[in-house]
């Protein structure tokens, strides 16, 4: 599963989730993508998921992009452990996403393969999505 | 026939005002290039029927008394609704030579594809020297005789007269890639780990729960 090879800090504050994506709000290298319309914390595994998702419905053509990276680490403490005692060990990563940003990036099938394709991804994701096309803006 | 679209100069400027032209259904504009610099507003209905997401190459704004020819250098969009929030139009003379980019469109399915090769398309447009007048809305590429591993580069562009490109012939523009077959056994791999993980944390507890 993703994750940063070697990070400067281990831990790191939640902060915070305000506004719209500053990048990585179009699409870029493939026909359609799958953009996020809600903010959320995506976990390396749940990009994993979605990834699978895309790759078992298109089968053995297309092209996918993954455009999120899980690069925050997430603490937490373990289980019947009295609080306190400084913070948790890392236990997951995400990838902090927010409104506008497009996660996953599909080409070389057929719209109706693509369309399906990222419905299933979006079932893997904790957010609400919305299927684009490239230079046709927002679509259903 | 260059596409034409009416346009009103305003005199208020500011992003409150700019949000209250965008409520009334108008688009904020700049227009600027030989003869000056100005700040309109657009009719989104009119800019989204004529223009929308198109590349019309030279078009005619009127509206400011004698009609206007301009390129339309930007437009930005509201990255969840779709809509334009701002647009920048270059005056210009038609016999001017300008640098724009025009989409390249492909037309067939490749022979490769037909034996499990993957299309990869990896140039969208091509940024091009041309006079204002004659500028293309698109480039057309013929893929049907590409198979896997064949490449179609810059070089290889049938452009029209008059027409430069701006980037190296050597790059490529659309190519047929053999297709990767290592997802399926990845993805087991991955889940069987997963499991794998999940059976010692499962253990682990168990044995706190002993102590």
């Amino acid at each position: 599963m993703l994750m940063p090879k070697r990070t400067k800090y281990r831990k790191i504050q939640r902060g915070r989730m305000k506004g719209q994506a500053k990048g990585g709000s179009t699409i870029a290298f493939g026909e359609f993508g799958l953009q996020a319309i809600e903010p959320a914390w995506v976990t390396s595994a749940q990009i994993e998921a979605a990834r699978v998702a895309i790759t078992r419905h298109v089968k053995r053509g297309g092209k996918i992009w993954i455009r999120i990276f899980p690069d925050k680490s997430v603490t937490s403490l373990p289980a019947e452990t009295r609080m306190g005692k400084g913070k948790g060990a890392v236990d997951h990563w995400v990838a902090v996403v927010k409104p506008g940003r497009v996660m996953f990036e599909i080409e070389g099938v057929e719209v109706s393969i693509a369309r399906e394709a990222m419905r299933l991804a979006s079932h893997k994701l904790p957010l609400l999505t919305k299927f684009v096309v490239r230079s046709k803006g927002a679509e259903a | 026939m260059p596409q034409q679209i009416t346009v009103s100069k305003r005199s208020s400027t500011g992003s409150a005002e700019c949000r209250r032209m965008r409520r009334a259904g108008y688009v904020p504009a700049v227009i600027y290039g030989r003869g000056g610099e100005d700040v309109l507003a657009v009719s989104e209905y009119d800019f989204m029927r004529n223009i929308g997401h198109s590349s019309p190459g030279v078009i005619t704004l009127s509206g400011l008394g004698a009609p206007v020819s301009v390129l339309i250098k930007e437009v930005q969009w509201d990255v969840l609704s779709g809509r334009p929030t701002h647009i920048d139009f270059y005056r210009v003379e038609l016999d001017q030579i300008v640098s724009v980019r025009v989409p390249i469109r492909l037309t067939g399915t490749p022979k490769g594809a037909l034996f499990g090769g993957v299309l990869d398309h990896i140039q969208h447009d091509l940024p091009i020297r041309v006079k204002a007048s004659d500028i293309p809305s698109v480039i057309m590429v013929d893929i049907t005789e590409l198979g896997i591993g064949d490449a179609f580069h810059v070089s290889d562009l049938v452009l029209p007269d008059g027409v430069i490109s701006d980037m190296p012939g050597e790059a490529p523009v659309v190519h047929v890639v053999a297709p990767t077959v290592e997802k399926t056994p990845v993805a087991e791999e991955g889940a069987e780990g997963v499991e794998g993980e999940g059976a010692e944390v499962a253990e682990d507890k168990e044995e706190e729960k002993k102590e």
